[in-house]
């Protein structure tokens, strides 16, 4: 499967690239196995990080899930990773 | 209820103006305006950069507008919020808030504002004359200052 990854503000800078195209064996993933990926692809720890400390936002094809969730990601979805919010 | 992300904020004059003209009931407004501080532990501030996911954030926005009038039985609120460069003493944010009396209102405008800065999907990076960082939210362990 293949999906798009788009990172925000502070983890965009981190990571150091806008968004990128992820080709996954599998034809679905759990979320972790697809971060984990990106890191592996990136040779950084840097989306596990934010993970593991709960301090990310993650949407999926526009919709905030609950990162706490068993979701399975699919060929074609749109993943969007964010900092937690600091506007105001 | 009306909530947007924007490049320019409107006149404030003009949204109490709107908001009033909504109901004959209204007898509080309050209003919120966050501005950009002109200093910072790193210094002094140039400005604020401000970025959105525009899509979730003007969702959530609706979703919190909707969730407070249904909590206090808010009369209207009208939230706007900058996106881009917003320099020192500029308005980041107004939040506009009509209701019958005071007690309702007050509560409903801290309830949108700290939802808003908890849970809207809208991110600042401060530079100051020292350099920049991106601005992490309340509770970050390296951002005291925000709290």
């Amino acid at each position: 499967m293949r999906v798009y990854v788009k990172f925000y503000a502070k983890i965009r800078d981190e990571i150091g690239i806008d968004h990128m195209l992820l080709d996954i064996k599998n034809d679905s993933s759990r979320l972790i196995e697809v971060i984990r990926e990106i890191d592996r692809k990136m040779n950084k720890k840097i989306i596990e990080e934010y993970y593991v400390r709960r301090r990310l936002l993650i949407s999926i094809n526009d919709t905030l899930i609950d990162i706490d969730d068993d979701i399975l990601l699919k060929d074609g979805d749109k993943i969007d990773i964010m900092p937690l919010p600091s506007g105001g | 209820m009306h909530a947007s992300i924007t490049d320019k904020l409107s006149k404030l004059d003009e949204l109490i103006g709107k908001i009033k003209e909504e109901s004959e009931e209204i007898g509080a407004i309050l209003v919120f305006i966050g501005v950009v501080r002109g200093i910072s532990p790193l210094g002094k501030v140039i400005r604020l950069e401000y970025e959105a996911h525009e899509k979730l954030a003007q969702n959530k926005l609706n979703e919190i507008l909707h969730d407070v009038r249904m909590k206090y039985g808010i009369i209207d609120a009208i939230v706007e919020h900058r996106k881009g460069s917003v320099s020192r003493g500029e308005d980041i944010v107004y939040v506009v808030v009509a209701s019958r009396y005071r007690k309702e209102g007050f509560k409903a405008l801290i309830e949108i504002v700290e939802r808003l800065k908890r849970e809207v999907p809208i991110w600042k990076k401060e530079v100051t004359e020292h350099g920049y960082r991106w601005i992490e939210e309340r509770g970050s362990s390296n951002n005291k200052d925000e709290e």
